[in-house]
């Protein structure tokens, strides 16, 4: 059976909260909170600093929807991206996040049902995670972006506010740095 | 060296993963605060000086054309008749 349910675009019930919806607000919140904290805790580790910036940034759109303006072309991911990376940026300059990478591991254990005895593996990845948030902000920004949010450069490029070239040199440097942070601890450990 | 550009490896990142109450209490939030209240807190707090010097600008004009403000009470403004006598210098009497 066909059903006539039309889903409504984010710019569309941008609209509906300029002109005072809460039921709009509350579907771009639910389309955006898990995107939006993944983003800002790869900047801002720190599960309950993360979870005050996404709901600082909605709660400040909710206030003054009107500073998304879209005759201007930007899409409202893209926009709202901006203003929470942007904020996540500040606080990390600020005060430097103590990574929470245990929290990380027990919730991809969790998940996934890993065996808790796969030490080893996890080490790995708390290296990896190590590693990525030595990578310097911009770096690890167009990592985030492009290779775990899974982004075209275009739009990492818009949020980041760079051109696409300078992305994707982002990313080539991001790749070298990563590679000799590995293999300097691997030349440690051996 | 391992390659840390398979994908696989790279891949292994764990992902956060967000509180599952954490939308709705930011829904819940917004709709105790109301839209735009905000806005109008923060006017309300923001220092005017161009507003707070037209006000005085206005009550210093009506006090030089004479009105009377209501700044002074009828009580504070009596004087007796014996303050006065007593306030005259006895020499100039």
């Amino acid at each position: 059976m066909k059903t006539d349910h039309h889903v409504q675009t984010d710019e569309e019930l941008v609209l509906q909260v300029q002109s005072g919806s809460h039921d709009a607000f509350a579907e771009l919140v639910r389309r955006y909170t898990a995107y939006l904290y993944r983003v800002v805790w790869r900047t801002y580790p720190d599960k309950s600093e993360a979870e005050d910036i996404v709901q600082d940034v909605f709660l400040k759109f909710w206030d003054t929807p009107q500073k998304f303006d879209s005759e201007r072309g930007v899409r409202f991911k893209t926009w709202i991206s901006r203003v929470a990376v942007n904020r996540a940026i500040d606080a990390s300059r600020k005060k430097k996040p103590v990574p929470d990478y245990e929290y990380l591991l027990q919730q991809k254990l969790e998940d996934e049902d890993i065996p808790l005895h796969d030490l080893e593996r996890n080490v790995k990845k708390m290296e990896l995670e190590a590693a990525i948030q030595n990578l310097p902000e911009r770096q690890k920004l167009a990592l985030d972006l492009c290779f775990y949010e899974e982004m075209k450069h275009k739009e990492a490029a818009e949020i980041m506010d760079v051109s696409v070239k300078g992305v994707e040199a982002l990313l080539v440097r991001a790749k070298q740095t990563l590679r000799r942070i590995l293999g300097e601890r691997q030349e440690d450990a051996a | 060296m391992r390659n840390v550009f398979n994908e696989g490896f790279l891949g292994e990142r764990c992902h956060p993963i967000v509180s599952e109450d954490l939308a709705e209490k930011i829904i819940a939030a917004a709709l105790l605060r109301g839209q735009g209240q905000d806005r109008l807190v923060m006017w309300l707090l923001i220092p005017r000086p161009f507003l707070i010097m037209s006000v005085l600008f206005c009550l210093s004009l009506f006090a030089g054309m004479g009105f009377d403000m209501g700044f002074n009470s009828a009580e504070a403004l009596y004087v007796s008749e014996g303050d006065m006598l007593l306030s005259f210098d006895e020499d100039a009497l």
